[in-house]
């Protein structure tokens, strides 16, 4: 495992999202004496699965699952990553969008939300990007039971499941949840301008979605509405990897 | 919390049930503006083209529509060639053989304006500005492409579009934009 490298790990389908994507990674700050790396996957069947081959490909401590559709707009962000992860070698992975608990019904966004996403409606409420810079110590982080899978940073390899996640839903759900099981924090950062805009296409593709909701509900009712540190106690005592 | 919605089990199973009865309903549809488009394409048959507005404006309260968020984007793209057509400009659909050449058109479009009004590094804003001045939108287009489409619009990127057509522009193209944009008196 390299200490120093971030690896970018991308499933695609639509060329022109990924290299627009790919674009604004390469506008990043790399943080002194680290390597940047990148791994695209085209059209898998499973995400999970996808993403469980590119972890194993890859050598890089700090991994970022993110979808072809978002557009990365802080430019010191793996700076910003590397401060979170320095603060406690606990937290294990970092998202954009979280929710503070598992929502009763499966559904993660009927939660409130943690973290920020650009909306065109708050775009007056932003201080300039230009200008912009993270503070840990002033602006925090917050705990998340789940973060949503556009932007997942992590900072150990754990396998994504592949026995109950087959294709494209529920697998941040299943991960954040794996990640607090191993006693390692997911938490979102205080964003007061948007690290990310993630350009879905106002589409939420749930053709699946209900099938993968159903096998969630059956395997993890025990968890419904707890919040993150509820998962937390039902972790083992000591962490297995 | 006071005030604070707790969504059950139930109202989501109800939620992905309709979904489910509504799914071929939506598929259909979705197919029927895209079959539509490229045939009016194809035909130059404009009343075709924007027949499809009232019909997706008709479906804005139903299911369809909001499940296929691409629709919004089809509808945006359908008002900007009306007005063109209306306004005798060059259409935004030109040289495009089919609805998926448009939607990626427009989406090409987007991204290379996100770039400026993002302020990234003047070689990416170079090569956005290279490949909009391919496009020659025209002030619908500019204006409409970048309202409430996840894009930081201000008086800042507005400028830098004008600047970018201003040759390009007629007279009255200059002065639309300004309306639209409320840029008022910074023609010079």
């Amino acid at each position: 495992m390299n200490p120093k490298k971030f690896c970018f790990i991308l499933c695609s389908n639509n060329e022109l999202m990924l290299n627009e994507c790919i674009h604004y990674i390469r506008q990043l700050e790399i943080p002194e004496g680290y390597e940047l790396d990148l791994l695209t996957v085209a059209d898998a069947s499973s995400i999970t699965e996808a993403y469980n081959e590119a972890m194993r490909e890859s050598d890089a401590k700090y991994k970022i699952y993110l979808h072809q559709d978002v557009f990365i707009l802080n430019r010191n962000l793996l700076n910003d990553l590397l401060a979170i992860f320095a603060s406690d070698s606990s937290i294990g992975m970092v998202g954009m969008v979280g929710y503070d608990a598992i929502s009763p019904d499966g559904l993660m966004w009927h939660e409130p939300r943690l973290g920020n996403l650009w909306l065109y409606t708050k775009a007056e409420l932003y201080p300039p990007l230009a200008s912009y810079r993270f503070s840990l110590e002033k602006d925090g982080i917050f705990n998340a039971a789940l973060i949503d899978g556009f932007f997942m940073a992590t900072a150990y390899d754990l396998p994504w499941d592949t026995e109950d996640v087959k294709a494209w839903d529920f697998y941040d759900v299943y991960q954040s949840i794996t990640f607090w099981q191993h006693r390692y924090r997911v938490v979102v950062p205080n964003q007061k301008y948007p690290w990310c805009l993630h350009d879905d296409d106002r589409f939420l593709g749930l053709t699946h979605y209900d099938t993968y909701r159903q096998k969630f509900l059956k395997r993890y009712r025990h968890l419904l509405g707890k919040r993150y540190f509820e998962i937390q106690e039902t972790a083992p005592q000591t962490r297995s990897l | 919390m006071i005030g604070e919605k707790k969504y059950t089990e139930e109202e989501a199973n109800e939620y992905f049930k309709e979904l489910a009865a509504n799914r071929e309903v939506i598929r259909t549809t979705y197919q029927y503006v895209t079959d539509t488009v490229t045939q009016a394409l194809r035909t130059e048959d404009f009343s075709k083209l924007f027949s499809l507005i009232p019909y997706i404006e008709s479906l804005e309260d139903t299911k369809a529509y909001s499940f296929t968020g691409r629709s919004q984007r089809i509808l945006k793209y359908l008002h900007i060639i009306q007005l063109e057509y209306n306004y005798q400009c060059p259409l935004f659909c030109e040289g495009c053989p089919d609805a998926d050449a448009v939607y990626n058109k427009y989406v090409s479009c987007l991204l290379a304006m996100r770039r400026i009004a993002f302020h990234l590094p003047p070689e990416s804003i170079q090569e956005a500005d290279s490949f909009l001045r391919t496009c020659v939108l025209s002030p619908f287009a500019v204006y409409m492409i970048t309202s409430d489409d996840r894009i930081d619009a201000t008086g800042e990127f507005y400028r830098h579009m004008l600047d970018l057509y201003r040759d390009l522009w007629s007279e009255t193209e200059i002065q639309m934009f300004l309306g639209f944009t409320h840029l008022g008196g910074a023609a010079d």
